[in-house]
């Protein structure tokens, strides 16, 4: 009786040894989660960095703070030409899509029907946007993060001129990890 | 079959026909009313998107103003309790005949403490853009820890 506990003992830690060198190797246990298709106004994050929602959440604010604004305003039917410079990355993910934040904010200012957009190229304008995106960052114990990003959006004129300045903000927050 | 027995009928058959059409909304009205569906504004449809904030979250005073040729809005809410909400909300834009005019609006978040007010402002995107739809809900994020929200 007592032999067939032993074996039955060794079968079950077999079992489990072998369990565990498979969970090493692969690196994962169980089955992959599923996949779902989010709203396209989601702004889920699976880190403490930008997604394609917070560009276009970005693009939205900014350019809301800026067809708001008394420059923009006293355009009244002129269509002014307008030039929208590169994004300046000065954040310390150099893995953010600048070329996507700027497409968002070109498609929002071009949509409102207010300017002509030209080329960088183009020698004859009357404004050039510049914009700027920055952040800090503060790593705590047990994967706590802090992030904070900023968008500016600068407007000058041929010669120049500041004529606008706006910006947004975006904190995110990454939780302590949890055992359970 | 006498002649009450058929008006019987004749009456069931009617209140039941009655009853099913009653109960089907009209398919030309913009909305169906509802608690949690604002719409006494004429220019604004206010929507709180989710019935555990009734009567706790209240959307209140959309004003406009034409800023050069673009609409500008505000609408308040209102934190009528003495808990701490993390909400989002997002602005929706239409034209004077009621055709969406802005779809890359994101959600937006944003924290009341007890008994806040808080104003949020959008501009229209297009000189078209004179009729908003605003929407506030509880955070649909996968990821963040919804047990706090579950708590209250």
């Amino acid at each position: 009786m007592q032999k067939m506990y032993l074996a039955t003992l060794k079968k079950v830690c077999a079992i489990g040894l072998l369990c565990m060198v498979y969970g090493c190797a692969s690196g994962t246990f169980g089955q992959q989660g599923d996949v779902a298709i989010l709203d396209s106004g989601n702004r889920a994050h699976l880190q403490a960095d930008l997604t394609g929602g917070d560009y276009l959440a970005f693009a939205e604010k900014v350019t809301d703070k800026m067809l708001k604004s008394p420059v923009v305003g006293s355009w009244g039917a002129k269509k002014p030409k307008l030039i929208v410079g590169r994004l300046k990355n000065n954040t310390d993910n150099e893995g953010i899509r600048v070329q996507d934040i700027h497409d968002r904010i070109q498609e929002t200012i071009f949509g409102s029907g207010l300017v002509r957009i030209v080329d960088e190229s183009a020698t004859s304008f009357d404004y050039i946007i510049k914009t700027e995106i920055t952040n800090t960052r503060q790593l705590g114990n047990d994967g706590q993060e802090l992030a904070y990003f900023t968008l500016q959006l600068k407007m000058f004129t041929l010669s120049g001129e500041l004529m606008g300045q706006w910006s947004d903000d975006l904190p995110l927050g990454k939780a302590k990890k949890r055992l359970f | 079959m006498n002649f009450f027995k058929l008006l019987a009928m004749v009456c069931a058959i009617g209140f039941v026909m009655m009853n099913g059409c009653s109960s089907m909304p009209d398919s030309n009205q913009r909305t169906v009313p509802q608690s949690m569906i604002d719409t006494s504004n004429p220019r604004a449809k206010l929507i709180v998107g989710s019935k555990k904030l009734v009567n706790k979250i209240v959307l209140l005073d959309p004003r406009f103003r034409v800023l050069g040729q673009m609409t500008q809005a505000e609408v308040t809410v209102q934190n009528l309790t003495d808990d701490r909400y993390t909400l989002e909300y997002k602005y929706d834009w239409e034209d004077s005949q009621g055709f969406s005019v802005d779809s890359r609006s994101m959600w937006h978040r944003f924290t009341l403490t007890a008994r806040q007010t808080q104003r949020f402002q959008s501009t229209g995107k297009t000189p078209e853009a004179v009729n908003i739809i605003f929407t506030i809900r509880l955070p649909d994020d996968a990821f963040i820890e919804m047990y706090k929200q579950e708590e209250k």
